[in-house]
């Protein structure tokens, strides 16, 4: 009980409005659609290398990976939907 | 010429005049707009045009060179320019990146270059845009640095109490360490630590308003001032880690602001803050 109280202490929810996937292999999927679609990377010795990029939602139950919203990803992945992201906790490991 | 009565007057004069880090030497990191150092010899940017390509924007005297930057990105309403690369002029090559093409700051909006009273400035959205750097143990030690930052915050979102939930300027990534700002209290600007607690010092800061701070953590005591004013002071502590890496403008949210210039010493530059602030506003002209 205690230990559910703390971790409701050292943690916060933010809406996010994006895209939701359940597993890192889709998320690199969408990136992958998005560089494509964009041409990226034009060299590899340029500093951009991708268009977009996923992020790990760690601190949820269950796990998901996740693409912040960009008008650049309509036409590429869609109609984004909002959804709550877990910040880390803080101080981490505590 | 100006003839001064007085030395004051004439040594003032030169100093305004001079490149900051030429006069207070020995940067950590250094991010401007304009040329910091003589002997840098080094771009000042580095810029992803609309195309994709990608190109290095120096200088031309002691201004970033705006027409080598038009003529790369184009001046048509679908040209923009996008910072990669903020590069460090201090000469330690602490240079601050962004990979990802969409979390790329902006300089050229549709042909026109962004400025904040006359001067180039870097936005970022808020909604996805920073840059990342090395460890903030290359900017920082755990007990003493200064910082001065040129930027305005577009716009002040209320978040939490937490330092890393709120829109920063810089911070360590993680939370540690940073300046931040938030619309409590009609609006502050945070320069903050994180020891067993949160030590933070804070004054009063407008939406949308240019600004220089300078920050101070000398002794365990952090301290901040805006536009020269006087110093605030928190409550004693050091900071706790220092190993996470640099970010400009996201924590775990991402900061609306325009940003002119960073820049970072592992030593107490509180005996130069007249002196510097003087520098960077005989540039910047904000107060």
């Amino acid at each position: 009980m205690l230990a559910e109280l703390m971790e409701m202490l050292t943690h916060t929810m933010a809406y996010t409005n994006g895209y939701k996937y359940d597993t890192e292999q889709e998320a690199i999927n969408a990136q992958e659609a998005c560089n494509a679609y964009y041409g990226i990377p034009v060299s590899p010795d340029d500093i951009t290398q991708n268009w977009v990029a996923y992020q790990f939602a760690e601190y949820d139950d269950p796990q998901f990976w996740y693409i912040i919203y960009d008008n650049s990803l309509l036409l590429i992945l869609g109609e984004p939907t909002e959804f709550e992201v877990t910040s880390p906790p803080f101080p981490p490991n505590q | 010429m100006i003839l001064a009565s007085n030395g004051i007057i004439a040594s003032s004069i030169q100093s305004a005049s001079a490149l900051l880090l030429d006069t207070y030497p020995s940067a950590a990191a250094a991010y401007s707009v304009r040329k910091l150092r003589t002997a840098y010899t080094g771009s000042a940017i580095r810029v992803r045009r609309t195309d994709l390509t990608e190109q290095d924007i120096g200088f031309s005297g002691g201004n970033l060179d705006t027409a080598a930057l038009l003529s790369f990105t184009g001046t048509g309403a679908l040209d923009n320019g996008f910072i990669t690369t903020w590069y460090d002029q201090s000469g330690n090559a602490q240079n601050a990146t962004q990979t990802t093409a969409v979390s790329q700051p902006i300089i050229v909006s549709a042909g026109v270059l962004l400025t904040q009273n006359s001067k180039p400035t870097i936005k970022y959205d808020g909604t996805n845009d920073f840059l990342s750097g090395s460890a903030i143990s290359n900017f920082v030690t755990a007990s003493t640095f200064s910082n001065i930052a040129v930027f305005n915050p577009i716009s002040l979102a209320t978040n939490t109490a937490d330092m890393e939930n709120n829109d920063c300027v810089w911070m360590d990534g993680i939370g540690y360490v940073g300046e931040y700002f938030k619309s409590t209290s009609g609006g502050q600007l945070v320069g903050a630590i994180y020891t067993a607690s949160q030590k933070l010092a804070l004054v009063a800061i407008t939406a949308n308003t240019q600004n220089t701070s300078f920050i101070t953590l000398v002794s365990n005591n952090i301290s901040i001032s805006k536009n020269n004013g006087a110093f605030v002071t928190s409550a004693a502590g050091a900071i706790a880690n220092v190993t996470n890496g640099l970010t400009i403008a996201k924590n775990n949210v991402y900061a609306e602001m325009n940003c002119q210039e960073l820049i970072w010493y592992k030593t107490d530059q509180t005996a130069n803050v007249s002196g510097i602030n003087g520098n960077v506003n005989s540039y910047y002209g904000i107060y």
